[in-house]
């Protein structure tokens, strides 16, 4: 069922009392401890969030793209690492909705949607990062059933996940056409997740190693069919790269907003620092360029949910680039606005900045992100129409 | 049983409220609504009545624009079974809400109408009271703990000298305080399910009702600023200021 405008009205203004009820009190907190928010995760679940993105056939409210990444950027303006865990979720649903067989989407969607399993994607191995086709996990086929064996790194959500999305070379001389992707169940034999590797930011979100060990899946758990893998990643990228960009809107959205607040408030010289004209103009541009970027964020979102081409594509990727590195840009320059009181661990903008660095690595590192767009221009040219 | 629960659409809580250039009144327009507080409150208490079995239906109503069925949404995504709206852009005063709620309610024949105890926008206070005394039931207002029985409810009251505790034989008009209960939050899912729930809508003089205003409103200001406060460096520095500036002691 197609959300109308006035039931995504509602359901924005229901998630924003979520937001300012229970995800911002507890956001320093998170950061803190750098441990998975249970209880929080749970409420979300409660509220049905996790079954936004999920069709109504398998206990969801209807494949809405849309939806999920507003509020992206809605929770990041509290909590990146929430914002994460959330969206971490429902990017990890897409290559099963997309591909599973009809018995595996019954076995899991519906629990995804119920926030009762946590989904996890890896791709990213200690040899094979922002180079995907050179991944060295393998799967083979043993009957009506798939080996897999390999390590993969830095997968979100892996120490509390329910169901891992693995991509693997089924034809190890096939380059990105030779990769597949697996559904695994969390417990299955030989499946092993590592402790959550420390980060300066999106703590709380966690991360870890996965190694599989002689992992054995019956072969209906692949997604699709052999050599879909690349196409599955690419597709599940797409979106996360909007999500990605959305979390670094709403951190740096709530960066600049403190900074705005302390800079009104804040006297030196006899007036406020706002009347500073390097601390205005600062401000000032800084506002602009967020404007800047939530409207290519806006139609990168419209132009996903309208056709998903490769102008799409291209946007999607430019929108990830662009609104990563003016998060990192503006979180810097709120800690500056605050002065000393900016670097204290007992203020906001500190954990904003750490916060920020992730979002130019992680779906695609900034660099990756040129080098995609600077291949879609020289193939195809600008993506305006 | 029935259980009418008029719900009232105000200034959310949680928005700074400026009054208009023209000092008529507060800033409405571009800006959140949301369901009075106390409203939440009666819409609470009357599902756990339901869920207890001691009702079988909720009706949500309210009174004003058109716009008024986002707040009867709520109340449905909540879990409210239909809604009425009585719709007007007239600015309705609480005698006039009191009688277009009789109005619905002698359509209705709800066991009890829970209200909440006032509204957060004009704090008046009134309209329980005044719909309770033209239906000619019983009214417990205020109320902190609700006992509904087979003929009759039991309600205890926050008084200023601590609880009461009252008996009103049903059908009865019942407003609730903030501690009755914590309000549960619409799930997306009900969110969802309460489009699909019906909402009938009535003109006041459809039910016989003239709400035009009997008060009129000279002037709206914003109250005056306060100057910002001082720190003293220590306890004597505080007395002799109140002693020679403040005057107070
Ligand atoms: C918070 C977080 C969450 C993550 N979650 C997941 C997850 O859930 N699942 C998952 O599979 N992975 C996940 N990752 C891993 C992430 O996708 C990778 O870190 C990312 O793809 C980069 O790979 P790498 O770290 O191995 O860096 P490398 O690929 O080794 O890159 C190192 C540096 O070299 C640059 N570089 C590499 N190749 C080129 C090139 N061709 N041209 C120019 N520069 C280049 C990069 O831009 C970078 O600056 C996560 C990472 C983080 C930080």
């Amino acid at each position: 069922m197609a959300l109308d405008a006035d039931t995504r009205r509602a359901m924005l203004e229901r998630v924003e009392r979520f937001i300012r009820e229970d995800v911002a009190p507890e956001a320093a907190a998170i950061d803190r401890a750098d441990a998975f928010p249970r209880a929080l995760f749970a409420k979300a679940a409660d509220l049905g969030l996790f079954a936004l993105g999920v069709p109504e056939a398998y206990g969801g409210l209807g494949r809405d793209i849309e939806t999920p990444i507003l509020l992206s950027e809605r929770i990041a303006r509290a909590s990146a690492a929430f914002s994460l865990s959330f969206n971490n979720t429902t990017d990890a649903a897409v290559p099963i909705l997309d591909a599973a067989q009809e018995s595996i989407k019954r076995r899991y969607l519906p629990a995804i949607a119920k926030g009762a399993a946590i989904p996890c994607i890896a791709i990213s191995e200690p040899q094979g990062g922002s180079d995907v086709a050179s991944i060295r996990t393998v799967a083979v086929r043993k009957g009506d059933r798939y080996v897999i064996d390999g390590r993969k790194m830095w997968c979100t959500n892996a120490p509390v996940g329910d169901v891992f999305t693995v991509f693997a070379k089924t034809d190890q001389a096939g380059g990105h056409k030779g990769l597949s992707a697996f559904v695994v169940p969390a417990g299955t034999p030989g499946l092993v997740v590592g402790p959550a590797e420390p980060l300066i930011g999106l703590r709380g979100s966690p991360v870890a190693e996965v190694v599989f060990d002689g992992v054995e899946v019956p072969a209906d758990h692949m997604l699709g069919a052999e050599g879909d893998g690349f196409r599955l990643a690419m597709l599940t990228l797409d979106e996360s790269r909007l999500h990605c960009a959305a979390t670094a809107l709403g951190v740096a959205t709530a960066a600049l907003d403190l900074a705005l607040g302390y800079a009104r408030e804040r006297v030196q010289f006899g007036q406020p620092i706002i009347r500073h004209q390097a601390i205005q103009s600062l401000l000032a541009r800084r506002a602009s360029e967020l404007a800047a970027a939530r409207a290519l964020w806006r139609e990168a979102l419209a132009r996903l949910l309208a056709d998903h081409d490769r102008p799409a594509s291209a946007y999607a990727g430019m929108a990830k680039l662009v609104c990563s590195e003016l998060c990192m840009a503006i979180t810097v320059d709120a800690v500056q606005v605050f002065g000393a009181s900016g670097l204290s661990r007992n203020g906001t903008v500190e954990r904003l900045m750490r916060d920020a660095k992730a979002f130019e690595i992680y779906d695609g590192t900034s660099q990756i992100q040129a080098a995609m767009i600077g291949k879609h221009l020289e193939r195809h040219g600008l993506p305006f129409v | 049983m029935k259980i009418l629960v008029p719900v009232k659409r105000v200034v959310d809580a949680n928005i700074k409220v400026r009054v208009k250039a023209d000092g008529t009144g507060v800033e409405t327009q571009n800006v959140k609504m949301s369901m009075n507080p106390f409203c939440e409150i009666a819409v609470e208490e009357a599902l756990r009545l339901k869920e207890a079995g001691k009702a079988t239906e909720i009706i949500a109503v309210s009174c004003g624009p058109v716009q008024c069925q986002e707040t009867i949404r709520t109340a449905l995504a909540m879990g409210a079974d239909r809604g009425v709206l009585v719709e007007t852009d007239v600015p309705l005063e609480p005698l006039a809400i009191a009688k277009l709620l009789k109005a619905v309610a002698e359509k209705e024949q709800p066991g009890l109408i829970l209200l909440g105890k006032q509204a957060i926008d004009n704090d008046c206070n009134q309209t329980g009271q005044m719909l309770s005394a033209l239906l000619g039931w019983g009214q417990a207002t205020f109320v902190s703990k609700l006992a509904v029985e087979a003929d009759h409810v039991e309600a205890t009251r926050e008084v200023d000298g601590g609880l009461e505790v009252v008996k009103a034989r049903l059908p009865a008009v019942v407003t609730v305080d903030l501690r009755l209960n914590e309000p549960r939050y619409a799930s997306l899912p009900n969110i969802m399910k309460a489009k699909k729930k019906p909402i009938e809508i009535f003109k006041p003089e459809a039910l016989g009702v003239d709400v035009t205003p009997r008060v009129i409103v000279l002037k709206v200001v914003e109250p005056a600023k306060r100057n910002a406060g001082v720190k003293v460096p220590d306890v004597a520095t505080l007395v002799a200021k109140l002693r020679t500036e403040a005057k107070v002691i």
